[in-house]
């Protein structure tokens, strides 16, 4: 088994998703300060999960005997408006799911990891069609009514 | 306002450097767990969610002032396995932090609820510090291997 690419490819997830995961609790902030509690606590929500998602890819590593590094993040995007904000979630989620995808046949030898990152992509992916249904009911019902819904 | 600008700066500042901060200190909870050390290693992974709870506070304190938060880019920070040298690490970063963070608070002196925040994690923050340099002076006392013992 080549654990160097596993390791890797850990960190890689580890660092994004902990990216991820700070900027989902900024995002909720900012909901929060406009009222939008449901918006607020469904974003606090993401970023804890997120959070603990990291946490397992850098026990994953220490696991397989690897060294966790604290690589650098690059700035990310917020947003006070909600249909710019969910179109950018599904742009981001739609590259990680890819990158993180070709990545898989690495993993397949290695079960525990494999099925870690499975499970991740499985929520990660179910994310991204509930984002795109949220664009889609804006579209239907109007914005300022599927903004008080998120009060 | 010039002065809000300033201290709207200033808390951006420390959205930016405390919530890496907090992520190294849990990457580092997961190493001291992983060697055993589990007392150190509840120890950091509570001081990470202190540190989030302190950058919850300045980003809501920001939108407060009016102005906008940002997601800044930050810096890969150090990563030690060796506990002793970590304290070490972890003592200079706090003495920096501390002296940075020394100014931010003057700059609230005008607004008593960003000082009331800024201040309660000036005095956290010190007295990690004090509990930094109160472990490098118990190695000395007891040894290393000893010190290391106290933390299983």
């Amino acid at each position: 088994m080549d654990n160097k690419n596993i390791i890797a490819c850990m960190q890689y997830l580890g660092t994004w998703v902990s990216n991820q995961s700070f900027n989902h609790f900024v995002q909720s902030r900012i909901f929060a300060a406009q009222g939008f509690t449901k918006l607020e606590e469904k974003y606090a929500g993401h970023s804890t999960e997120e959070l603990d998602f990291a946490k397992s890819c850098f026990d994953r590593i220490l696991d397989l005997g690897g060294e966790i590094k604290h690589e650098e993040r690059p700035c990310m995007e917020l947003f006070d408006d909600i249909e710019a904000f969910y179109a950018n979630e599904i742009k981001l989620a739609e590259a990680g799911l890819s990158e993180v995808l070709a990545k898989m046949p690495e993993l397949a030898c290695d079960l525990t990891t494999y099925d870690m990152v499975k499970e991740w992509y499985k929520d990660e992916e179910e994310d991204c069609v509930w984002t795109a249904a949220q664009l889609e009911l804006i579209k239907k019902i109007g914005r300022e009514n599927y903004l008080s819904h998120q009060m | 306002m010039e002065q809000n600008k300033k201290l709207i700066e200033g808390l951006q500042a420390i959205v930016t450097d405390l919530s890496q901060q907090a992520d190294g200190h849990a990457i580092q909870s997961r190493i001291f767990a992983a060697q055993g050390f589990t007392k150190l290693a509840e120890k950091y992974a509570e001081h990470a969610s202190e540190e989030r709870g302190y950058v919850d506070q300045c980003i809501d304190r920001i939108l407060d002032l009016g102005g906008e938060v940002k997601n800044g880019a930050k810096a890969e920070t150090q990563v030690c396995c060796n506990p002793i040298d970590w304290v070490k690490c972890d003592l200079q970063v706090s003495k920096d932090g501390l002296a940075r963070l020394a100014g931010i608070v003057e700059l609230a002196k005008d607004d008593l609820t960003t000082y009331d925040i800024l201040k309660d994690y000036y005095k956290d923050e010190e007295e990690d510090m004090y509990w930094g340099e109160q472990q490098l002076e118990l190695i000395e006392k007891i040894g290393e291997a000893n010190w290391l013992v106290s933390l299983l």
